[in-house]
Parts: C-alpha cells; structure tokens; sequence
C-alpha cells in the first residue's frame, strides 16, 4: 500500500460526473449505517455529516483535548482515489461497543484484550467496506482500503498519524465526518474520510 | 508560584523567559519537540514538530516549525534573540513514537524514527549534545518545560509523569 500522493490520482471531487459530490459522500455514509445496523443488530443513524477543512495544527483541539484517551481505527484508501479512513471513539465508548458486539450485558468490558481490538477493527473494515461500495457503485470508480490498524492513545498522538502524509503538501486536512449513533446512545462514532490532495 | 500554560501546537514555535511560564507540548505521537533552554538566562524554547524534512518546491513560502529541519535553526535563532547563550543551551528531545505497528502498513510510515534521526543529526552537526531524551516506542507523550526551572516532564497514558533527566533518558526505535 502506498501513501505516496499520487499525481495520477484522480479528484475526489471528480468521482463519477453524474453526481454532485456530496451527494455522493451522503449515500456512502447512508451505506455505512446501514453496514453498522447488521453488524449491532440494532438500528444505527446518521447524526450529522460535515465536510470541513481544518488547520493541521488544531485538529485535536477541534475534536477534544489532545491528551484523552481515544481509540481510532485507521484505514487507507488506495485505488481511483487515495486517502484515508479512521473510525475514533473515547475508550469508554469503544469499551461499550465491544459488548454490544460481543452481545455481552453493558459494562462488562473493562479492557481492551485482543478480541476487543479485534472486534472494533472488524467495526472499521465494514463501515469503510460499505463507504467505498456504495462509491464504487454509484461511479463505477475502483477503490481499496487496506486492512485496519487499532490505535489506543492520546487523541493528539493518533491525529499525528492522520496529519503526516497530508502536511507535507497541505497545512488543511479535508475532513468528511459523519457521526453515529445507537439507539440507546452510548455510542457516538466519529468516522472521518480523508481524502489526499492530488499533487500538481 | 502559578503555572501559565502556553500550549505548543503543531508546526509552532514558542520561546519564553516568563518564570511562570510552561511551555507544553500536549499528545505528540510521530511528532517531536525540540526543547532548549538556558539555565543561566532562564529562557526555555520548544519546537512541535510533525515531519522529518521539507521537500523542495512543496509550496510553502516560509520556513515552518511543521518541519524538523527547519524548526530547529528558527528555535536556536529565536531563543538566542531572547536573552540565551548558545553555549550555556541544554537540549531535550521528545517523541518520535510508532504509532502504526499492524501490518499492511509499510516501514515507510515510521515517520517517528526519521523525526528523531533528522533531530539528531541537525543538532550534532550544529554543535548541540542532547542532555537527556525520550523517544520512540509505541506511546503518545505530553511534554512540559517549566521556564523557572527548567525541568521538563514527559507523560505517558500508561506510565504516567517522569521527569526527564540524564539518568532517565529513554530512547528506543
């Protein structure tokens, strides 16, 4: 997988001519709730979808405080397009989600042990599998993600890892979020796309 | 004595002879920051830095403490206009974790050991030794440096707050 940012690369906002580009974000975050109601078993809904661009140097601030303690399940994006995919929780809310994953009753997990980490990498393979579907349907485009890696640590220290491969050419991250959430709201999923700017 | 925070952001640069001042440098992960300071002139000086080295061209007009190569002159030039001597400076160095270690992700990604190896080699070839350091490993650290004293922490969510001295330099790639 490469993360080099790739002249080839075709816009983001070029994918598909037939539809208007949020539009198109819109049905791919549809998508993902719907990939996170069968996966819960419960319905998932879309609480709000933002595009924003923000300055690299204030994206934990704009998220929360750089030291909490976050979980963020990272992808990237190869194909067509490049880019990048993380899915961020507090470590209570991952904690929550790993026992309605897992059917156990609430509160019942207290650490992150493997299956846990597991469970929510599983949570952001499928969100980014019924993202990129739902785009490579609609526009025919081609679009991988990579396998998932599960970071636990402070906000700020997982932000790096967003910000690096896009900072060398951009001071502005251009972020798609969408939030989620279950029905008994316990847990808000912040799922980010990230699209690299195309060089030149 | 009351603690003024002034926080160090990415790509900033911040220097103070403000005794109350501490300078800190809050979840640094792939990042670095460079820290000086001048026990005699009691100035402190921290640098945030996200990326090893700047490419030519890349379209930024002005040099950027985003970058390790070019942070670490502006730190040495601005701490020195504030009142330090280069050659009372003692320097620290911080962060440079891996914070991708599933696989899939190619070694090309740890940009926290090129952050760390380009620290290293500007600050020898411009003269400087490092006092102490913390770097590597898999861990997010919060970095603070106390004008007053000239201590400086480094924090960690599992391990909690040390104060970094010669004694506990840790470094590991």
């Amino acid at each position: 997988m490469s993360t080099t940012i790739d002249a080839k690369a075709m816009q983001w906002e070029n994918l598909g001519t037939h539809f208007n580009f949020m539009d198109l974000l819109q049905a791919g975050i549809k998508n993902v709730a719907k990939g996170l109601t069968n996966m819960v078993g419960r319905p998932v809904t879309v609480e709000t979808t933002n595009v924003e661009s923000i300055s690299v140097g204030q994206i934990p601030e704009w998220m929360g405080s750089p030291e909490a303690e976050m979980v963020g399940v990272y992808l990237l994006i190869d194909g067509d397009v490049y880019g990048q995919v993380i899915l961020i929780f507090s470590l209570e809310e991952a904690l929550h989600l790993v026992d309605l994953l897992m059917g156990y009753p609430p509160g019942t997990t207290t650490q992150l042990d493997d299956l846990g980490r597991s469970a929510l990498a599983e949570t952001g393979n499928l969100a980014t599998a019924y993202f990129l579907n739902e785009l490579s349907m609609l526009t025919g485009s081609q679009v991988r993600p990579s396998p998932p890696a599960v970071m636990v640590d402070m906000l700020g220290a997982i932000f790096n890892v967003i910000s690096a491969p896009i900072a060398a050419v951009s001071d502005q991250l251009l972020i798609v979020e969408a939030q989620f959430k279950e029905p008994d709201r316990t847990v808000t999923a912040h799922f980010w796309v990230l699209p690299y700017p195309v060089a030149g | 004595m009351p603690d003024n925070v002034l926080s160090v952001s990415i790509g900033e640069l911040v220097v103070s002879n403000n005794q109350d001042d501490v300078l800190v440098a809050y979840g640094l992960g792939s990042c670095v920051a460079v820290c000086m300071y001048d026990p005699t002139a009691k100035v402190a000086g921290m640098i945030h830095s996200l990326l090893p080295k700047s490419a030519k061209n890349n379209g930024f007009e002005k040099q950027t403490a985003k970058f390790v190569d070019q942070g670490v002159p502006l730190l040495v030039d601005s701490i020195l206009k504030a009142g330090a001597q280069r050659q009372r400076l003692n320097v620290y160095l911080a962060g440079g974790a891996q914070m991708l270690s599933a696989p899939g992700f190619s070694n090309s990604l740890n940009i926290g050991a090129r952050n760390i190896s380009t620290a290293e080699e500007i600050l020898r070839a411009t003269g400087f030794r490092i006092l102490a350091q913390s770097t590597g490993g898999n861990s997010g650290r919060t970095v603070k440096l106390f004008v007053g004293s000239g201590k400086i922490t480094v924090k960690t969510l599992g391990q909690g707050e040390v104060t970094l001295s010669p004694e506990l330099s840790f470094s590991k790639v």
